[in-house]
């Protein structure tokens, strides 16, 4: 495998993440939500497979984990 | 305590191949229900994401955020009954569609990589990066007008990140379109991904998207 497709993998898996972590339908009421520590696990991912341009500290906090505006 | 993954119409609701997964069925809509999960980890987001695919690949799905269970068979169905038509009305919009991802950024060169010396010059690279970021939006919501149903744009300040709804038979073409692009962006570093299920268009409140 070339190391552009490396990166692309890797971005790929990021990019489900994002959405798997940040998008989606929230349910609430009885409903549990289970993530903790998921944030500490998420960011590692993120430290290592993100492209250098985004792996900065600002990249590593607030929306970037969370999806927030 | 059972993990939710997906909703889906019962009509199309797919034949599940994994072991312990199973379809709920309430009036028009089913659920993907699934064996509670262990602690929070990568590895089991990341199963959450596939599993999600897996059913996306063979009927329209709304997918449910990581994390999400109910305690039992019972508790999700009532979750059916209790959503179903607001799941039903959002079904509708992102039916036949996909989702495709794309990231697009500066690269960080060494003299940007170190630090200001001046608030001036800090804000003189944030000012030129948002623009570089926002001409970047406008070039591709030219470039998708006509050819996804709704684009949104997700947080960052760091890159820009868009999400476009897809019609299934555009998504090659759309794909080719936004690698053609992205090919040409050489001031960038540009990744498209996808198609994946429509996590970006489905949210409680998700009307922030602009419809082409």
């Amino acid at each position: 495998m070339s190391q552009m497709s490396v990166v692309a993998d890797d971005v790929a898996l990021v990019d489900l993440l994002d959405r798997v972590i940040g998008e989606g339908v929230v349910i609430g009421g009885d409903i549990v939500l289970s993530i903790a520590g998921i944030d500490l696990v998420y960011l590692g991912l993120r430290a290592v497979l993100a492209p250098a341009h985004i792996a900065g500290p600002s990249a590593l906090g607030g929306d970037a984990l969370t999806g927030a505006p | 305590m059972i993990t939710l993954y997906a909703v889906t119409w019962r009509a199309d609701a797919p034949v599940l191949d994994e072991d312990g997964l199973a379809l709920l069925a309430d009036g028009d809509l089913a659920m993907v229900v699934g064996p509670a999960q262990g602690t929070a980890s990568r590895d089991d987001a990341l199963a959450h994401g596939r599993i999600v695919e897996q059913v996306a690949s063979a009927a329209d799905v709304l997918p449910i955020r990581y994390g999400a269970t109910a305690a039992d068979t019972d508790a999700a169905r009532a979750l059916l009954r209790e959503h179903g038509s607001a799941w039903a009305a959002r079904l509708q919009k992102v039916e036949g569609c996909a989702e495709i991802a794309i990231r697009a950024a500066p690269p960080a060169s060494e003299a940007e990589a170190e630090r200001a010396e001046s608030g001036a010059e800090h804000m003189a690279r944030l000012v030129s990066r948002t623009r570089l970021l926002d001409g970047a939006e406008n070039e591709l919501g030219e470039l998708l007008t006509g050819r996804c149903r709704v684009v949104r744009r997700l947080a960052g300040h760091e890159e820009l990140r868009l999400s476009c709804l897809v019609e299934r038979a555009n998504v090659e073409p759309v794909r080719s379109l936004l690698e053609e692009w992205a090919s040409a962006r050489t001031d960038m570093l540009v990744t498209v991904t996808g198609p994946w299920a429509p996590y970006s268009f489905v949210a409680d409140g998700e009307d922030s998207g602009v419809a082409l």
